[in-house]
C-alpha cells in the first residue's frame, strides 16, 4: 500500500507563530562627553568645587544608565529569570552604593578627602567596563540558549517530516542531510555557549581591577560570537531542509 | 364552383402555413433531444490547495506536515537573532562610556 504524503505549503501560521523578542536596548548609554564641561573646568582649575561637580556628574550618569539597565532587564524576553535577577541585584546594589558615595563626596570638605573618594566611582563599580558588558553578554548567551531550544524543536519536526516522506517512498537524502547539519550546528552552539553566562556573572570589579576579568570577558564574547554564527547556520540548515521537503 | 375552388385554395394555403410552423405536427428529433438532455460529468479527483499529492479514491493513511508552521518558528528565531545582535552591540558600546578617572 502506498502511503501518501501531504505537505501543507501555505504558511498562514507563520505570522502567528513568530516569537516576539524584546531586549529593550532602547536607552542609549551616556558617555564621558556628558560630563565634558565639568571635566574641562576641573582640568583647568582643580578645586573642591570643580572636582565635586565632575564627581557628581559622573555618578549621576551612572545612576541613569543603571536605571536604564534595570528597565532593559525587566523587559528582556531572552534573559533567563535567574540571570535577570542576578543582574538587577548587582545594578541595584551599585545604584545604592553610588548614591551613598555621592553623599560622601558632597560632604567632603577638603580637596584631599575628595580626591580620595572620587576614584571609588570607577574602581568600586566598573559600571561600563564590567556590569553592562556582563548584562548584555549574558543576554546574548541566554538568547542563544533560547534560539537553540527552539531550533531543537524545529529539528524534531523536520526529522518527523523526513521520516514520513521516506515512508511515502520519497527521496529524502537532501532533506535529511540538511537536518543533520542543523543538529551538528546546534551541538556546536551549545558547546560554545554552555556555562558562559555563569562565568560572566561571577566576575567582580575587584577581579576587573586585578586584570583577571577582562580576558574572561573577551574570551566569552568570542565564544558567544561563534555560537551565534552556529545558530545562524542551524537556522539556514532548517530553511534548506524545509525547501528540500517542499521539492519532494 | 368558383367559390368552392377559392375556398379549397384558401384552406390549402392555411394548411401549408400551419405545416411550415410545426403547429399540429410531431416535434422533430432535435427538439426532443434538447428537452431530455442529461449532463453526465466524469468523476474528477479534486486536489486540495497547497498539497503535494493528489488524493486517490482509496482510503489510504496520509501524513500531514505543516511546513508553514515550521517557517513561523524560523521567523521567531530570526527575531531572537536580532535580539542577540542588539545585545552584542550594547556590550561592545559599554567600555567607551567608562571615561577616564580624574
Amino acid at each position: 500500500m502506498t502511503r501518501r504524503l501531504h505537505l501543507i505549503l501555505a504558511a498562514p501560521a507563520a505570522a502567528l507563530l513568530a516569537t516576539t523578542v524584546s531586549v529593550a536596548p532602547a536607552a542609549a548609554l551616556s558617555s564621558p562627553v556628558t560630563c565634558a564641561t565639568e571635566r574641562a573646568a576641573n582640568a583647568a582649575h582643580p578645586t573642591v568645587e570643580t572636582l565635586r561637580a565632575l564627581a557628581d556628574c559622573e555618578i549621576d550618569r551612572r545612576l541613569d544608565d543603571l536605571r536604564a539597565l534595570d528597565s532593559s532587564v525587566a523587559a528582556s524576553t531572552l534573559l533567563a529569570a535567574a540571570h535577570a535577577d542576578a543582574i538587577t541585584a548587582v545594578a541595584d546594589a551599585d545604584a545604592s552604593g553610588l548614591t551613598a558615595l555621592r553623599a560622601t563626596i558632597d560632604g567632603d570638605a577638603s580637596f584631599v578627602a575628595l580626591a580620595a573618594d572620587v576614584p571609588h566611582i570607577w574602581r568600586d563599580y566598573r559600571v561600563y567596563l564590567l556590569l553592562l558588558r556582563q548584562a548584555w553578554l549574558t543576554t546574548a548567551a541566554d538568547g542563544i540558549d533560547v534560539a537553540a531550544a527552539d531550533l531543537g524543536t524545529v529539528s524534531d519536526e523536520l526529522h518527523a517530516a523526513v521520516d514520513a516522506a521516506a515512508m511515502a517512498g520519497k527521496d529524502t537524502i537532501a532533506a535529511a542531510a540538511q537536518v543533520d547539519a542543523l543538529d551538528a550546528a546546534l551541538a556546536q552552539a551549545g558547546s560554545l555557549a554552555g556555562g558562559v553566562a555563569a562565568e560572566l556573572l561571577a566576575l567582580t570589579p575587584a577581579g576587573y581591577n586585578a586584570g583577571s576579568a577582562e580576558p574572561v570577558i573577551r574570551a566569552d564574547r568570542a565564544a558567544l560570537a561563534n555560537a551565534r554564527a552556529q545558530i545562524r547556520a542551524a537556522r539556514s540548515d532548517a530553511a534548506a531542509a524545509v525547501a528540500a521537503l517542499r521539492a519532494l | 364552383m368558383k367559390n368552392t375552388a377559392g375556398r379549397i385554395a384558401i384552406l390549402l394555403a392555411i394548411a401549408l402555413l400551419l405545416a411550415a410552423c410545426g403547429h399540429g405536427t410531431t416535434r422533430g428529433p432535435a427538439a426532443s433531444s434538447a428537452a431530455s438532455r442529461t449532463v453526465t460529468a466524469a468523476p474528477v479527483a479534486t486536489i486540495p490547495a497547497g498539497t503535494m499529492a493528489a488524493p486517490s479514491a482509496s482510503p489510504e493513511p496520509s501524513f500531514t506536515f505543516d511546513l508553514g508552521a515550521i517557517e513561523g518558528q524560523l521567523s521567531g528565531i530570526d527575531a531572537q537573532l536580532n535580539g542577540i545582535d542588539a545585545a552584542f552591540s550594547q556590550s561592545d558600546a559599554a567600555p567607551s562610556a567608562e571615561g577616564a578617572q580624574p
